[in-house]
């Protein structure tokens, strides 16, 4: 079973992503805010990554950063996922290193295809 | 001389008579004899004090002789018992006792020269006769002179005797000696004071000639002090030769002025510059010849022994010299003004190059208002020549507002301010713009004698700016909104996530456990929630589009990869029209474009949801076509359907924001009318073309030509699935 960190603060989305995930067959660790998630990506050595941009205490993006900066877990993929449909958004996360990117709504089944593909590879 | 005696001794009476008339005619003789042996003591003693006088005044200098007059009349005191003697000289007109010499017996006589001199003969009636009449006055006894003549100042009314003398010189009455005895009456015989005269021309001739040489002395004296001290240099020129210099001119020619004098005749010549030198030989020959265009005053160059040239200015007058016409110059040094001369020239120049060549009209003005001076930038400007604006003021040349502004400006600047402002005027019916910078001129006394303008056509950098500003405004405004709208979308999106999101699962769950009745219900919440992120993701596109936020970025996409993405999001859609959907390819296999495939899926999404939604029960076809002929290539997308087309009249409207082909479109088939808008636009963005063909009743075509590669400004790395929620969403979006 695979383990996905889903990094969101609305408490919505969290419930309502992490439920349909696990229906797929995920195994899913929740974080509220940057440091919880950065915390849960060291401890839990997750799969993939969900990270929501917006976050409270450090922001999706200082998340990401750090992540990637850290040798234990810059391989393991992250696909940020944003309500904010500006083009800066997507540039920026593929800057920092993203291995996908997603607006809000999600699509559960793009979202699905894109985190097959990088679990596949 | 000696008396002779004789005597009788035959009549004793009569010898005693005889010898008593003898003895008084002896003693009478003796007497006489006596008093002519004093007289001729008296004579010679007179011709001694004469020849030692006239001795002493030939052997002093002039200067001396002056002082010495007193000790002369001293002598004429002694010798005539006298107590005081003066010797008063005429002015020329003789007019004037002009100088007064005196001398007194001793200090007990009181000295009345100071009081006569420089007193006009006529208040002195007893000498202006004496004068006037050239005859002597002599006074034996004061007692016996009528009251009028005793008041004569001059006549001190201690005096008992006295004497006055008008001397002559040069033929004329030129002064007067007199001299006054105040303790004893005067004893002197006629014949004795016809001797006076003598001593007091000589005196008068001696005092005249002291003065004589005084002056010319003084003349001379001056005129070595002015030339050995002046600053400017003097050569006087006689056949070349130099025959006068002085030691300014020696410091300017730096040769001593020994050397000078030691030159033969063309020394002179020799100093000056080459190419001056036929000036000055020219000038020369003219005054021999007595031309009269010769030049009194000339400027020419010297050169010095040490090197340096020198500008000298010389002034020549012909003047006689030993009997024979010279040249007279004076020369002054004037290489600084010169030089001082050529370099405000030079910058004058410099200034007037700049003032022909400006763009910007400058002019001057005197204080009366009237232009002096303008540039070729003015007249251009004012369209008018020179001459028809020079001496005018701005009452002549401009309308009466705008002279007024311009009068008052110029009060201003008059009174001494600097003045910096914009005006407009109308030219040739144009409002033109002008930045207008006017000082004063003020002359080396402080006086404001006039005014400078400078004027700059600022119309079209006005123009600019108020482009500019409005621009900015719009922009400010545009951002301003399209920030807004940024917000609310997000503020819509994230509970239309929710919604989404959720009836999504119930409905998953519904269909799951075979709950058709609350799955059907749950697929409307989510259609209605998929219709209204459309909107919303429309609203923020045509407003990133308006505001140039929209951006492209360009990667490598295969095409077929593009088409079957499209395809299977469009195909819900169509199945539920009940259409067929054909695809025609008309690429290799493997074709790879450059583009930017976010925008190009929107464009084909958009279409074929357009498609699909006016068409039911038809055919929607979509063809892509390799335009290989066109350099560089490009590629064509064609969505084709038959359903209920578009009126001709309505073609040219659908691409308008927020308009439809019928005002009840949004009625019948729903959507926001920013569909084919954003389309066109994003079509426009990515340098391609959008046309439509349609016919009512029997469909429409809609044509995009695009470029096949567009310059990879960013690449953003592989971002191969997906991403296309929104579009899934926005199926029910149409025109």
């Amino acid at each position: 079973m695979k383990k996905i960190l889903l990094i969101e603060d609305n408490e919505m989305n969290r419930d309502m992503l992490s439920r349909r995930l696990e229906r797929k067959g995920f195994e899913v660790i929740l974080a509220e805010d940057g440091r919880e998630g950065l915390e849960k990506l060291g401890e839990a050595k997750p799969d993939l990554v969900l990270l929501d941009v917006s976050l409270p205490v450090l922001d999706g993006f200082e998340v990401l950063r750090r992540a990637k900066a850290e040798p234990e877990t810059s391989s393991i993929p992250v696909i940020i996922l944003t309500a904010h449909a500006m083009d800066a958004d997507r540039e920026k996360s593929f800057e920092l290193g993203a291995d996908d990117f997603d607006t809000k709504p999600i699509d559960l089944e793009g979202l699905l295809a894109k985190m097959t593909a990088l679990l596949e590879e | 001389m000696k008396a002779e005696v004789t005597s009788s001794p035959v009549n004793d009476e009569l010898v005693t008579q005889v010898h008593q008339k003898l003895v008084e005619k002896l003693s009478s003789e003796n007497r006489r004899l006596k008093h002519l042996e004093s007289e001729l003591t008296k004579k010679y003693e007179f011709q001694r004090i004469l020849t030692s006088v006239s001795t002493e005044l030939m052997q002093r200098s002039f200067q001396e002789t002056l002082s010495y007059l007193e000790t002369a009349l001293k002598q004429l005191i002694d010798f005539a018992r006298a107590e005081r003697c003066m010797l008063l000289v005429f002015s020329e007109d003789g007019a004037t006792m002009e100088e007064v010499y005196e001398s007194v017996k001793d200090d007990s006589v009181t000295r009345i020269g100071s009081k006569v001199k420089g007193s006009s003969l006529s208040s002195y009636p007893v000498l202006e006769a004496c004068a006037l009449e050239s005859e002597p006055l002599i006074v034996r006894d004061c007692s016996e002179l009528s009251p009028a003549q005793r008041a004569d100042r001059l006549l001190d009314p201690e005096v008992r005797s006295s004497i006055h003398f008008p001397l002559l010189d040069q033929g004329r009455i030129s002064g007067l000696i007199t001299i006054d005895w105040l303790k004893s009456e005067l004893d002197w015989e006629d014949e004795m004071i016809s001797l006076l005269p003598v001593a007091g021309e000589m005196l008068l001739r001696a005092t005249s000639q002291a003065k004589l040489e005084q002056q010319k002395h003084e003349s001379e004296e001056r005129f070595r002090l002015i030339s050995e001290q002046s600053l400017v240099g003097i050569v006087l020129l006689q056949d070349g030769l130099i025959k006068y210099t002085n030691e300014q001119w020696s410091r300017i020619s730096e040769i001593t002025v020994e050397d000078m004098y030691g030159w033969e005749a063309n020394g002179f010549i020799s100093m000056v510059h080459p190419d001056d030198r036929n000036l000055l030989i020219e000038q020369a020959r003219k005054k021999q010849a007595g031309e009269p265009d010769v030049l009194e005053q000339y400027e020419w160059r010297l050169n010095t022994p040490s090197g340096k040239t020198k500008w000298i200015s010389i002034y020549s007058r012909t003047v006689p010299y030993s009997g024979r016409n010279a040249d007279l110059c004076t020369l002054i040094d004037v290489t600084e003004q010169k030089d001082a001369q050529n370099s405000l020239r030079e910058s004058e120049q410099r200034l007037r190059a700049v003032f022909n060549a400006a763009e910007d009209a400058i002019f001057i003005k005197d204080v009366e208002g009237r232009y002096t001076q303008v540039n070729p930038a003015m007249e251009k400007l004012l369209g008018l020549s020179k001459d028809k604006i020079i001496g005018r003021t701005e009452r002549d040349l401009m309308s009466p507002d705008v002279a007024k502004r311009v009068r008052e400006a110029d009060a201003k600047v008059l009174s001494g301010a600097t003045v910096d402002l914009e005006d407009c005027l109308d030219i040739k019916g144009v409002r033109r713009f002008f930045h207008n910078l006017k000082v004063p001129l003020i002359n080396a006394d402080g006086e404001v004698i006039g005014l400078c303008g400078v004027s700059r056509d600022v119309t079209l950098r006005k123009s600019a700016a108020l482009a500019k500003e409005k621009h900015l405004k719009s922009e400010a405004q545009n951002k301003a909104k399209t920030e807004f709208l940024a917000r609310v979308s997000h503020e819509l999106r994230t509970p239309l996530n929710a919604i989404i999101g959720y009836s999504e699962m119930l409905a998953e769950d519904a269909e799951s456990d075979g709950l058709e009745n609350y799955s059907k219900d749950l697929r409307k919440i989510l259609d209605a929630g998929g219709h209204l992120l459309g909107l919303i993701n429309d609203i923020l596109d045509m407003s990133k589009v308006e505001s140039g936020k929209m951006e492209i970025f360009a990667e490598k996409v295969l095409v077929e990869e593009v088409v079957q993405e499209v395809f299977s999001i469009i195909r819900p859609l169509l199945q539920s029209n009940e259409n067929q959907f054909e695809v025609i390819r008309e690429f290799p296999e493997g074709l790879e474009m450059t583009t930017d495939q976010i925008k190009l899926r929107q464009i084909l999404l958009n279409l074929l949801g357009n498609a699909s939604k006016f068409t039911r029960q038809g055919t929607v076809t979509m063809r892509i076509e390799e335009m290989k002929d066109a350099a560089p290539a490009r590629i064509k997308f064609s969505v084709q359907d038959d359903g209920i087309g578009i009126e001709q009249s309505k073609v040219a409207r659908i691409f308008r924001r927020f308009t439809q082909a019928e005002e009840d479109t949004a009625l019948k088939f729903g959507g926001t009318g920013l569909g084919l808008p954003i389309t066109k636009a994003f079509v426009d963005m990515m340098s391609g073309k959008i046309e439509v063909s349609s016919e009512i009743g029997k469909g429409s075509l809609f044509e995009v030509d695009l470029p096949m590669h567009l310059p990879r400004k960013q690449s953003l790395g592989s971002w191969k699935k997906g991403q296309w929620g929104i579009w899934k969403a926005a199926e029910t979006d149409q025109t």
